[in-house]
This record gives C-alpha cells, sequence and structure tokens, in this order.
C-alpha cells in the first residue's frame, strides 16, 4: 500500500507554523510577478477611492457635457448655414407649389432641423468611446453598485443603464446578463429613463431657444443644463428602482463581481470607427423614418387643401389634444409635433421645424432657423415644460416594443408605459405651474 | 389642371406612400409583414396573370433568418 502523498514531511511542525515557514522560504526564493500594473494601482487608489472617485467621474460627465456645446457649435453653425443655402435655392429654383412647400417647408426644413444635431452627438459619443477604451467605465461601474444597492439595482445593471445612453433598445436587450429576474425587470422599466441620444436634439433645440449662451464662472450655462437633465434622468431612475424595491417583498441584494480591465490609451482608430457607426445609425433614421414622418406630417398639415393650417387635419387633431398638453403650457402645435415623435425622439425637431415652415406667413420667417421662432412664440415655462416631459415621457413605440419582446409581458409593458407617461404629465405640470407662478409665464 | 400641377401632385402622392409604407415597415414590422403575405399569395394564386404573380413575387416578404437579433434603433427588420 503506497504512502499518503500528502503526508506531513516537516516533524514537529503544524498549523499555522507550517503556512509560515512555507511563507517565509518563498519570499526567500521566489520573486512573485505583480498581477497588476503599478500605474494602474496607482490610478486605481484615486479613481476608485469612494469619495475622491466618485468626485472625479462626476467631474469626468460635467466635462463631456461642457464639451458637447463648446466643440460642436462651429460645426453646428455650418450645418445650419449649409441647410438654410440649400432651401433658399431649392426655393428659388422651383416654381411656387405643393412641390415646392414639401421640399422646402417639409423635407429641408424638417430633415435639416434634425441633422444640423449630428456634431453634438459626435462629441458626445467621442468622449464615451474614449472612456469605454481606457477601461474607466467598468470602474464607473465599481463605483455606482453600492449606490445602485441602496435604490434597488445591482451592479450588473450599469452595462445595459449606460448602453441606454445611446439607446434603450440595445440597452433593455443588455438586461438578458442579469440573472436575477427581480433585477432585470427593475433595470429594463428604469432604462428608458436614461438619456438616449434621440433626446439630445430635441434637448439642444429647447436650450439653444431658452437658456442663454452664456458663462457662468468657468462653465457655460448651456452645458450646465444639459448636464442637469442627464442627471434628472440617472436621478429618476434611481427614485424609480428605489420605489419599487420598496413594494417588493424580497429586499435581499446581489453582490458584483467585476474584472477591471488595465488602463489604456484609447485607440484613435477606434474611435473614429465607433463614431462613423454612430453617424452612419443616426444618419439611416433621418433618411428613413424622420424624413417619412416629415414628408406624412406636411401632408397632413396641407389637406384639405387650400385652408389654413389650424383647419387642416393635423390642425384639427392638435387642437382636440390641445384640450389634454394644455395644462402643461402646450399648445396645438405642439400637440401636433408630440404625435410623430412616438415614432422617434429627434422627429419632435422636425415636426416643429414643419409645422412653423408651413404656418409661416412668409418664406423669409420660413427659412429662419428654428430656435429664435420658437423662442419668440413660446413663453420660457413652456420651454421648461417640454424640457421635462422628455426626460420622461416614453415617446419611443420601439422600446415599448422590446419590453413587451423581453418580458413576454403586456401587463408590465402598459406598467412601463403609464407610469412614465403619468411621470411626464406631473412632472412637466408642476414645472410649468411653478415657471408660471414664479413670472416666467 | 395643367400637366406640371398634376405632375406635382403624382410625386407627391408617391412620397406619402413611400413614407407610409417605411412607418409601417419601421413601426409595425409584424403587421406589414403579414399584410405583405395576405396580399402577395392572392396574386400568386392559380391562374393569376403572369403580371400579378411577378409582383406577388416582389411583395412577398423575405423569409425570417435570424430577426431576434436585430437590435438597436436602426431596427433590421
Amino acid at each position: 500500500m503506497a504512502a499518503a502523498p500528502h503526508a506531513p514531511r516537516v516533524v514537529g511542525m503544524e498549523g499555522a507554523n507550517l503556512h509560515d515557514e512555507v511563507h517565509r522560504l518563498l519570499t526567500l526564493a521566489v520573486t512573485m510577478p505583480r498581477r497588476t500594473a503599478a500605474i494602474d494601482d496607482a490610478l486605481d487608489r484615486w479613481l476608485l477611492h469612494p469619495l475622491f472617485g466618485l468626485l472625479a467621474l462626476g467631474l469626468v460627465m460635467f466635462l463631456i457635457f461642457q464639451a458637447v456645446y463648446a466643440w460642436a457649435t462651429p460645426m453646428m453653425d455650418g450645418i445650419e448655414a449649409a441647410t438654410g443655402w440649400l432651401g433658399a435655392n431649392v426655393g428659388a429654383a422651383l416654381p411656387a407649389g405643393p412641390l415646392n412647400s414639401l421640399l422646402v417647408d417639409g423635407v429641408i426644413a424638417g430633415v435639416g432641423g434634425v441633422i444640423v444635431f449630428l456634431p453634438q452627438i459626435l462629441v458626445l459619443f467621442a468622449f464615451i468611446l474614449a472612456l469605454e477604451e481606457s477601461g474607466y467605465l467598468p470602474r464607473a461601474a465599481f463605483l455606482l453598485d453600492r449606490m445602485m444597492a441602496t435604490a434597488g439595482l445591482s451592479g450588473r445593471s450599469f452595462i445595459p443603464l449606460l448602453s441606454s445612453f445611446a439607446c434603450a433598445i440595445p440597452g433593455i436587450m443588455a438586461t438578458r446578463s442579469i440573472q436575477d429576474p427581480r433585477d432585470r425587470l427593475a433595470t429594463i422599466l428604469v432604462a428608458p429613463l436614461m438619456t438616449c441620444s434621440a433626446r439630445l436634439p430635441v434637448y439642444a433645440l429647447l436650450i439653444g431657444a431658452f437658456i442663454p449662451a452664456r458663462d457662468v464662472g468657468w462653465f457655460n450655462l448651456q452645458g450646465l443644463v444639459l448636464f442637469a437633465l442627464y442627471a434628472a434622468g440617472i436621478l429618476s431612475a434611481l427614485l424609480v428602482s428605489w420605489v419599487m424595491k420598496k413594494w417588493r417583498r424580497d429586499h435581499s441584494e446581489h453582490p458584483l463581481l467585476l474584472e477591471l480591465p488595465s488602463y489604456r490609451m484609447p485607440q484613435l482608430r477606434d474611435i473614429a470607427i465607433g463614431l462613423w457607426e454612430r453617424a452612419v445609425i443616426f444618419l439611416k433614421r433621418v433618411g428613413g423614418i424622420i424624413l417619412a414622418l416629415t414628408i406624412l406630417l406636411w401632408f397632413l398639415l396641407n389637406i384639405p387643401a387650400g385652408v389654413g393650417i389650424e383647419d387642416s387635419l393635423a390642425g384639427r387633431l392638435g387642437r382636440a389634444l390641445e384640450v389634454v398638453f394644455r395644462p402643461l403650457g402646450f399648445d396645438w402645435r405642439i400637440s401636433i409635433a408630440l404625435i410623430p415623435t412616438m415614432a422617434a425622439r429627434e422627429v419632435m425637431v422636425a415636426s416643429l421645424a414643419t409645422v412653423y415652415a408651413v404656418a409661416a406667413s412668409s418664406e423669409a420667417v420660413a427659412s429662419q432657423a428654428l430656435s429664435p421662432l420658437i423662442a419668440q412664440d413660446w413663453s420660457l415655462a413652456t420651454g421648461l415644460s417640454l424640457l421635462v416631459w422628455f426626460i420622461y415621457a416614453p415617446q419611443c413605440i420601439s422600446t415599448l416594443a422590446t419590453i413587451k419582446r423581453e418580458t413576454h409581458s403586456w401587463k408590465q409593458t402598459g406598467f412601463a408605459t403609464l407610469y412614465l407617461f403619468a411621470l411626464a404629465y406631473l412632472a412637466s405640470l408642476i414645472t410649468y405651474r411653478s415657471a408660471v407662478a414664479l413670472g416666467a409665464g | 389642371m395643367d400637366a406640371w400641377l398634376l405632375t406635382q401632385y403624382v410625386v407627391i402622392g408617391l412620397a406619402v406612400l413611400g413614407s407610409v409604407a417605411v412607418v409601417m415597415r419601421k413601426q409595425f414590422p409584424d403587421a406589414t409583414r403579414r399584410l405583405r403575405i395576405v396580399i402577395a399569395l392572392r396574386l400568386l394564386g392559380k391562374g393569376e396573370a403572369p403580371w400579378r404573380q411577378s409582383l406577388g413575387r416582389r411583395i412577398a416578404p423575405t423569409p425570417r433568418t435570424n430577426a431576434a437579433n436585430c437590435s438597436g434603433c436602426d431596427n433590421c427588420d
């Protein structure tokens, strides 16, 4: 019979003493390689610090939104000028008539009004891609895990919620990686509150119209407001999931296990490819669903032929909806624009541009940029109310369809739709009434 | 009605029809697919004229292969 293979060979040395002796010998004889790079440890000491890490994350996000305004403006001015030039030339080249109106007031005003926000979307995604490449994003998940657990979400929710900043649909689909059904449902229900890139054109339009482009200390006021809107979306998501956590019986939390990659310099080529993909997605939407809805809205604004815009089919529909939205400060034109916006949020900008271009009494007014037009026409209270509406409203049928597909439940889909609309209505109402009470009406 | 005005209305009509098709396909893909199948089956019935059969084949949707993987705001359906 063979001897036991792990029988102690050091006589008189057992337990802790034996381990200490082994450690001592290993220290003398073996030089262990570092498990992590020195630079990673140095950076993580600060970036994963419970206080400084969160401050650094807040600062990074804050600077991104400042840059979105500071860097994109020259490109946006260029696109706006090109759109105006195209509209004026097409208008002059074609004889007056319905086709001229369709192209100038519908297609060019509507689509041009949306495409102007491409630079801001690209600047925002350049930063997100750079952070992703650098290895910082998993650290952000680690930093936010405790906060998310308090709110009833797990650290695993971070990546789906982060994806929702691009579009809620891949974000909701990414929740498949969350094994716990309770955590998964909570993440699906709050994902639409993350500020998707489709909201950016609407925010940019309204901020450009109602928030003065001046500096507050070192910071751009418009960038500050944009940051506040993104923060409002995140905080609302945490608040909603916290309320859901209070409602459910199971209060257990699921720990996050995460491997942190090494820090690395973002590669310019990778970022360029990512930006190209984002630009193609955006332009495909502009040339597809946004263009189609703009044409349909122009059509509904022009039938029956020979009547004013208020008596058109869309005008009558807008006035019927105005009854519901009047308490929020939305007039019939905003109410019309909210309908096609159910297909995609950016359509709001195209719809408003088309409505104002068709309604314009003169060609000079029709060819104006949309931002100064709504600044003249709406009160500050209405502008703020609409901004708040877009933080919450589930203005995207595709997102609701994805919730249905992922939850396999009409009940959950109906709940998501109802609670988001109710939140949007209530928050807009409070904003509008408060602004009016403060003299901004 | 002069020829130029008629041309304008035809172009606008086609643009509106195309837009309806795009919106239906993007927002209601399953309903659009079912509708295309119903129309295609009618056009491909026995004894139908060759041009109707050819139109039916054009209208018939392509078989679904990996639709579950389509994601993102640019639905690939």
